[in-house]
This record gives structure tokens, sequence and C-alpha cells, in this order.
């Protein structure tokens, strides 16, 4: 089996952030990377203040990306994320001034406080990779994540995102509570926020690139295949779900498995690295019938999972 | 939650129990009271949590001992042993509840065991030594978790696994035990037998008869024979084991019969298989009027009485052929041998004799005004209030009127004599408990019987049976509950086991020896099932194996090594786990080598090349050679 490009490399950004900056975030970590590296979105679900945009720094910081963030309220305008052009009076034409999307990393802060068209731009922004202002369209830079946070406790004056839009994330993940050392460590060090403007950083940009390709070119068999494909039936035959798994569903089960396998220094999915990846890829595509809207999916899920048997041979 | 050392003790007091039980009853009174008073006190001990020190139960030991063994002489030296084993039993359960103490309470209760078998065999003596060997193995294990740690506590699921996986191992080495069976010597009686022979039993069978000896008669209920038979109709299940034909003291005896024509007996044989209980006389009891007596050495004679020739001192089994005929044909008797009669009867039956004589022409018309008299004495049967003196037979007919078959048949056998019909006696027993189970009867004391013979001239012996005529008769029983099938056990016990003699097993071997010597080919077509069985058999397994085994070499390589894994990590291994999860979380080295192999080409989509096919084989030999 020939060595996977850069596996190491990205292995050791995530030890390094993990162990020494992000104590306690390793999960959230990882998915964001694996988020990266098949070329999906991620959306961070979690109350304020448990670090996610320290994360998003410090992951971008690390990777040698460019960082851009965009802090949602109900009155900011596409412009405000795309840009737009100013005249320029010396020169006597439009001149485009790119906004923050135009960033390998960017952090949409509470997404669910922006108006609906803005986060419909957003999001278009995010499937095509591309921002079309004024007929002229601009490509956005190569790698490219989005970084979105919303707070699910929150509900006066957000507009939560409709399910069909919470499908163009491939990952939704919570950070949660730090364990209990860790947190207390954090207490005693203090905000961390200066020391995450000075990481160096680890990878270079074609580094990236390549492990990205290198994603890319990881095996799917015909047994992973089929144990995805059972999961997805399963979820659609569930009494609970009134809506299963989309083919994109299944598509992002599959990339985010590549990805987990990539890190796992493999070449070729196996079902445990589906496994892996079901509960931050498949919950937020579920659709409850409305008399279930209170089931925990991550049990349903759980459950699903029990029943259908790993395929070792 | 079990608590291992609660359970120990009580399997101990049960092992303990089993070793006294069997031998109580042979027991002197000290040891016999001694032993449950030991359990009980230890009973409380344990419950208190306490134990009597050794500086206690030592000299205690030894002072016992010599009060023990002071009776010790050599006509007692079984007794004395069995005392000595059951003191000592009762002090080991009084110590500290230690490895070392439980072992030899279980030692003494296997030698308690073994010493009851020096009294007496029966089917219940297999009950019990099954059940010590399943408690002592099962009680084994528990004391490798005690020597651990004696406060030791078994969740109950645990301890259920426990317990199933000890009380398997005895019953797994049962079939051993049945192949044994056909090659270990075994004693037909009890070995101390041998050393002081048992009184001859108290039968309720005996080859005189003379009424008004006792005013009572004890009723033994102990068990005579057991017969393999068809149901027969309740009016003739008379078994005929002795004729008693002349007078010796005024009391009925059997002497050697006369010169009488042989006698003929017509009619559809019943045959039975007669497991006789071991007695100190030597007839042959077998269904009224039994033919032929074989598979054992006996004489038989004219009158339908069979003695064996050697004593029926150990359990034997015989084949009786009988016919259900109330009447032995025979040509001619000895009238003069047969109308004989004791040197004193009194005046009132010699008046009722004459009276009659003059009654009928015939035998059988004096025979129904016999019969007349008999129901108009209104005669009671009873074992009890019998009449005894100075004549009793005159005080049962004319004062008491009540008496057991003795009284009847001796005073219508007399009375018959007097009117100048030939008559004799006839002992055996009458009735039978049937077996619905076994498919036997089963004969007991109780059930000995005396009827009458009446000779008819030109006809032959006609059977009457004169108690039949009293007030109130005992009816036969048919089997019912536990008690039936207890002594269904017991009887295939003596039938398979203790009838199961030496000589056959040697006849046995010797048989299948000379079997083996002639053995010649078959014909062809017995060649061909010959090669064909083996062949048939051999695809059989071939087939159940290839049916149980995995289909790929992948599958079968991935079983072969989670096998090894589950032994290696015992509970780690649950089977809902990918191997590549597996090998991370375990960390085997094994391990990680060959889910790196295995997976790039099972989840690659290719076959194992013959190559990673051999690496993986080597993997897992290296796996299973590796001792961590």
């Amino acid at each position: 089996m020939q060595k996977l490009a850069k596996v190491d490399e990205m292995n050791a950004v995530l030890e390094e952030l993990s162990s020494r900056h992000l104590k306690g975030k390793v999960r959230a970590l990882r998915l964001s990377l694996m988020a990266l590296l098949t070329g999906g979105h991620i959306l961070l679900e979690d109350i304020p203040g448990l670090g996610k945009t320290t994360m998003a720094l410090a992951f971008a910081s690390a990777l040698g990306l460019s960082f851009g963030r965009v802090q949602c309220t109900s009155d900011l305008l596409p412009s405000d994320i795309t840009g737009l052009s100013v005249f320029d009076r010396t020169e006597g034409r439009f001149n485009f001034i790119r906004g923050p999307i135009f960033n390998n990393i960017v952090l949409i802060d509470e997404i669910n406080r922006a108006m609906p068209k803005t986060q419909s731009a957003l999001l278009e922004a995010m499937e095509e990779r591309r921002v079309t202002v004024e007929g002229v369209t601009y490509q956005l830079p190569e790698p490219f994540l989005v970084l979105a946070t919303q707070n699910p406790v929150e509900q006066v004056g957000t507009y939560p995102l409709p399910e069909s839009q919470m499908d163009r994330f491939l990952i939704r993940t919570g950070i949660g509570y730090p364990p209990e050392e860790i947190e207390k460590g954090i207490l005693r060090q203090g905000s961390i926020r200066d020391e995450i403007m000075h990481i160096p950083a680890l990878v270079r940009t074609d580094d990236l690139v390549s492990a990205i390709a290198a994603v890319k070119e990881v095996y799917v068999g015909e047994k992973v295949t089929d144990y995805v494909y059972a999961i997805i039936r399963a979820t659609r035959n569930h009494p609970l779900i009134q809506a299963g798994l989309s083919t994109r569903g299944g598509i992002g089960m599959v990339d985010a498995a590549k990805a987990a396998a990539y890190l796992h220094g493999r070449d070729f999915v196996a079902p445990e690295d589906v496994r892996d990846v079901v509960h931050a890829v498949c919950p937020h595509r579920l659709i409850f019938r409305p008399e279930h809207e209170g089931v925990d999916k991550e049990h349903v899920l759980n459950a699903i999972l029990k029943e259908i048997p790993l395929p070792l041979t | 939650m079990v608590r291992v050392d609660l359970l120990l003790s009580g399997l101990t007091a049960c092992i303990a129990l089993i070793g006294y039980l069997p031998l109580q009853a042979y027991l002197d009174p000290f040891a016999r009271f001694f032993f449950p008073a030991a359990l009980l006190l230890a009973a409380c001990l344990q419950v208190k949590g306490r134990a009597l020190p050794p500086r206690v139960l030592t000299p205690a030991s030894i002072l016992l001992f010599f009060y023990l063994a002071a009776q010790f002489s050599l006509s007692r030296l079984v007794p004395v042993t069995s005392d000595l084993l059951v003191v000592f039993l009762g002090v080991r359960l009084l110590g500290e509840r230690i490895g070392r103490n439980y072992l030899q309470a279980f030692a003494l209760s296997l030698f308690c065991l073994a010493a009851s078998s020096l009294y007496e065999i029966s089917a219940v003596f297999l009950v019990y030594l099954f059940s010590l060997l399943l408690m002592v193995a099962v009680a084994l294990v528990l004391l490798t978790f005690h020597a651990q740690d004696a406060a030791a506590v078994l969740p109950a699921r645990e301890a259920k696994k426990v317990l199933t996986v000890a009380a398997l191992m005895p019953v797994a080495s049962l079939p051993m035990l049945l192949f044994l069976f056909f090659f270990l010597p075994r004693t037909q009686y009890p070995i101390w037998n041998f050393m002081n022979a048992p009184a001859g039993k108290k039968t309720g069978l005996s080859d005189t008869v003379q009424p008004g000896t006792a005013q009572a008669v004890s009723e033994v209920r102990g068990a005579v024979l057991r017969a393999v038979s068809p149901k027969v109709p309740e009016q003739q299940l008379y078994w005929r084991a002795v004729v008693l034909n002349a007078f010796k003291n005024d009391a009925w005896v059997r002497e050697p019969a006369p010169h009488d024509a042989p006698a003929v007996i017509r009619g559809d044989a019943v045959l039975q298989e007669i497991y006789p209980e071991r007695t100190a006389t030597q007839y042959l009891p077998a269904l009224n009027v039994p033919r032929a007596i074989t598979d054992l050495r006996n004489d038989g004679s004219i009158d339908g009485v069979f003695v064996s020739r050697r004593p029926l001192d150990k359990k034997v089994r015989y084949l009786a052929e009988s016919v259900l005929a109330d009447t032995l044909q025979v040509r001619r008797i000895d009238r003069g041998f047969y109308l004989r009669l004791p040197e004193r009867v009194s005046e009132r039956m010699r008046a009722e004799g004459v009276a009659l004589a003059r009654s009928g022409r015939n035998s059988v018309e004096k025979m129904a005004a016999l019969e007349g008299f008999f129901r108009g004495q209104r005669l009671t049967y009873a074992n009890t209030g019998l009449p005894v003196g100075g004549d009793p037979l005159d005080s049962f007919l004319f004062d008491k009127k009540r008496g057991n078959c003795e009284y009847f048949a001796s005073c219508y056998a007399i009375l018959l004599r007097l009117a100048g019909v030939p008559s004799r006696l006839v002992g055996g027993y009458r009735g039978g408990t049937y077996n619905d189970v076994g498919g036997y009867y089963l004969v007991t004391e109780d059930m000995a019987h005396v009827w009458v013979e009446a000779y008819l001239d030109g006809v032959g012996w006609r059977t009457v049976d004169p108690s039949a005529w009293a007030l109130g008769r005992v009816r036969s029983r048919q089997a019912r509950g536990l008690a039936m099938y207890a002594d269904t056990l017991g009887f295939y016990w003596d039938k398979a086991v203790v009838t199961y003699d030496l000589d056959k097993q040697l006849a046995l071997v010797r048989n299948a020896g000379s079997k083996a010597r002639d053995l010649r080919l078959p014909t062809w077509f017995g060649k061909a099932m010959l090669l064909a069985l083996p062949v048939l058999a051999g695809t059989v397994a071939l087939f159940f194996w290839r049916k149980q085994r995995p289909p790929t070499v992948e599958a079968r390589l991935l079983r072969r090594m989670l096998r090894l894994l589950a032994k290696r990590y015992p509970g780690e291994i649950k089977g809902d786990e990918g191997i590549f999860e597996l090998s991370e979380r375990l960390n085997d080295r094994h391990l990680t080598r060959f889910v790196a192999l295995y997976g790039s080409a099972v989840y690659r989509d290719r076959p194992l090349t013959r190559a990673e096919a051999a690496a993986l084989e080597d993997i897992v030999r290296e796996a299973s050679q590796d001792r961590p």
C-alpha cells in the first residue's frame, strides 16, 4: 500500500492544534478538517462562548489559510458578504471590492440571524464556489471552507435555516463543553485569542491541495456502498421518519467517510469509517414526522445502525 | 449478588447430608444423633460468622475417636468405621471454613456413602451417588473462587454461569459411566453380608401352616417378587409357591408327593419374567398354575411346585409359563394319603364332617354344602384377635368366627377330608399391585395367602379359596403416584444392574471374540454396503462441516483470527465493531498487521491473492503461538 499524500502532515496539524491550542475540541477539529478535505462545509451548532470562533481562527492560521468573518445580523445584506462595486473617480470606473467570502476559511457567525435573502446568497456561493456580482463572475479561492455557527437555544429574531438549506452543510456538529480538567486549565490561562493570532502555519497550501486530491482518490468498495445504501434505506423505511436521507446525503456520507479513511491512513473506505461519520452527516438531514418531532435523532440513528451489521468479509 | 461462601457452606451441608442419610439406619445412636446436632451447630455458627477453633476441635476429635474405637472388634469392623466416619464428618463441619476443611468434608461424605454400600445396594444408592458427584463438582469449582477471596461475591448472572458450567462437567462424564457399566464387575449383594450373613428374611410364606400359634399376624410390607407379565383378571391372581399335603404335630407340612398320576394342565400359557427378592425359602412362586420354570436351575414336582436348586440369597430371575386354570387334571391319586387327618379334631368339627358326608353323593355336592356352611357361619377375615388355645380351629368356626386365610383354608380342607373328599393346601400369594409404568406385578409379603385344592373324581384338583366367603375381603390395588415410580426405578436397577452378573459379561466378551474370529466377509451386496456406509457417513459429515464453515478464504481467516482474539482478550470482542476499530482499540500488533492486509483486499473488492492468504495464515499462526 503506497503512502497517501500528505496524510502525516494533516494528522500532525490535528495533533498540534488539539494538544496545544484547542484542548478538548478534537472532534470538532477533525470534522472541520474532514469538511475542508472533501470540499464540504460545516455547521457548528452550539451556545456562544464555547470557542467556535477561536477554533476557526486557530484552524485557519495553523493551515496557513486566509480567514474571513461575517457576523450575521438581521440587516446584513448579501453584498456585505460577497462584496460590492465602488466607483473609482480617478480611474472613472467601478472597482469590485471583495467581501469576506473571498477567503479560504469563512466564519459565518450566527447564520440564523441573517435574513433569508442573505442566507440564500451565502448558501449559493457555498454550493457554486463562485460569486456573480453585477454580471461578473468571481471564482472563490481554493481550498474553500465555510464554518457557520448557530445558536440552537435562541429563537427570538432568528430565521432558522430550512431543511433544504441544512442539506448544503456536509457536517453539522456541536462543540460541547470541554472536559473538567481542561476547562480548569483554560480558566487558569485565560483567553488565548492573542496566542492564536500567532500560530505559525504548519502546512503549505500546496500540501492541502494535494491532500484534497488524495481524498478524492480514496477507494470506495462495493461492500461499503452496500452498507451506506442499507443505512439510507433504513432511514427511508423507518416509521418515525418522514423523509429519510437524500442521495446528496448519501454522497455526503461517502465523502466524509473517505476523509475519515484518509485521516486513518487508508486509501480505501472501511465500513467503520462510514459509521464514524454518520452522526455528523446524517441527523440534520432527517425530517421526522410531526408527531415525533421531539424524538432524539441520534437515538433513532443509533438504533438503525445497530440493526445493520458491519460487512466484515 | 451471590455470596460464594454461603453457597459453598450450603452445598457442603447437602453433601454431608448425602453422606449421612444412607448410613443413618445402620449407625449407633450416638453417631446418629451427633451428626444432626453438629450440622445444626454448624449452621448457627455460620449465621454468626464464627467457627470452632482447632484447639477445641482437635482434642474433641481425639476423645471421640477413643470413645468410638473402644467398641471396636473384628465382628464390628464396619459399624465402628461407619460411626467414626460420620462423627468426623460432623466435626469437620464445625471447623474453620477453609479449603482444606471443605475438601476433607467432601472426602468423608464420599467415604460415608461408600460405607453405606457395604450394608445395602439399591437404586437409591445411584441417586445418592449422582447427586453427591454433581454437588462435589460444583462445590470444587466454587472452592477455587473461595480460595482466591474468602468474601467473594458473584453477580447473579455470573453465578448462574459458573454453576451451569460446573454442573455440566459431571453430566458430561455420564456417557463414560455407561460405557464402563459393561466392563466393571459388580456385586449382587452388599459386601458386608460376606462377614455376617443376614438373618433369614421373615416372609409371609412358610412351608408349615398351623393356625392358632399367634394372636395376631403383623403385616410386613416388604416386596416378595416382581413379575413382568400381561395383566391378568383380578380373580385369577394367585401366585402358587408351595403345596402342603400332610400333617405333622397338627401342622400342615409338605411331604414328598405320593404316586399320583402326572397332572395335565390345559389352556393358554401366560409367560412371566419374575424377579424374586432374596428369601430363605427356595420355592419359586408363579401364577397359578405354573407349567414350567426356566432360566434358573430348579426341580419341579407333579403338584405344580418348583424349588430352586440353589438358595435364593442373591437376586435372580426366572421365566415362568403358567396356565390360568382352576383345575389340575389328574387321572388318579393316592386317596388315602389325601384323606389323612390331624391327630386332634374337635367333636363339633367331626360332627359337621359326618353331616357333610351325608349331604351329597359326590364331591361337587359336598363342596357346595360346605360352602353353604361356611357362608352360614358368617366368618370374618382378620389378622388380629385370632383364636388361640386348645383347639383354635374349633374356636374359629363356632365361637370367635374370625381368622385369617390359614384358618379358613385349614378348616375347609379338614372338613373336606372328614367328608371323604381328598384335599390339600396351596401356599402362595393372592393379588398384586400392577405397575403400569414398568408393566409388572409387585407382590408384597402381606399378600401371602393359603387356599385349598379339592379333588373331584375323574376331573382333578379344583382350586377353592374359602377366604373369599368371608365378610369383607381385601382387594388388590393399582399402584399409584410417586411410590409406583420409586418401585419402578428399583425394579429396573435390579433388572439391569444387580441381576446382570459377571458371567454374562464374560460370555459377552467371549462371544464377541469368537464372532470376530469367525467373521467372514459377506456377499457383494454386503461388501458394497460395508463400503457405502462409511462413504455415506463421510459425505454427511463433510456436508455439515462445509455448511457450518464460512464459504470464503477471507471469512475463514477472519473467523480464526477473531476466535483467537476472543480467547486472548476475553469479553472484549462484542462483534459489533469494524476490524480497524477493533485493532485500534486492542492495539494488538498481530491484529494490526492482519487488518491492514485483510482490509486492503476485502474493502477494495478484490479477492486475496495466494501470497496474501499465505501471509495472513502466517500472521494467524504467529498470533496463536505468541503468548503475551
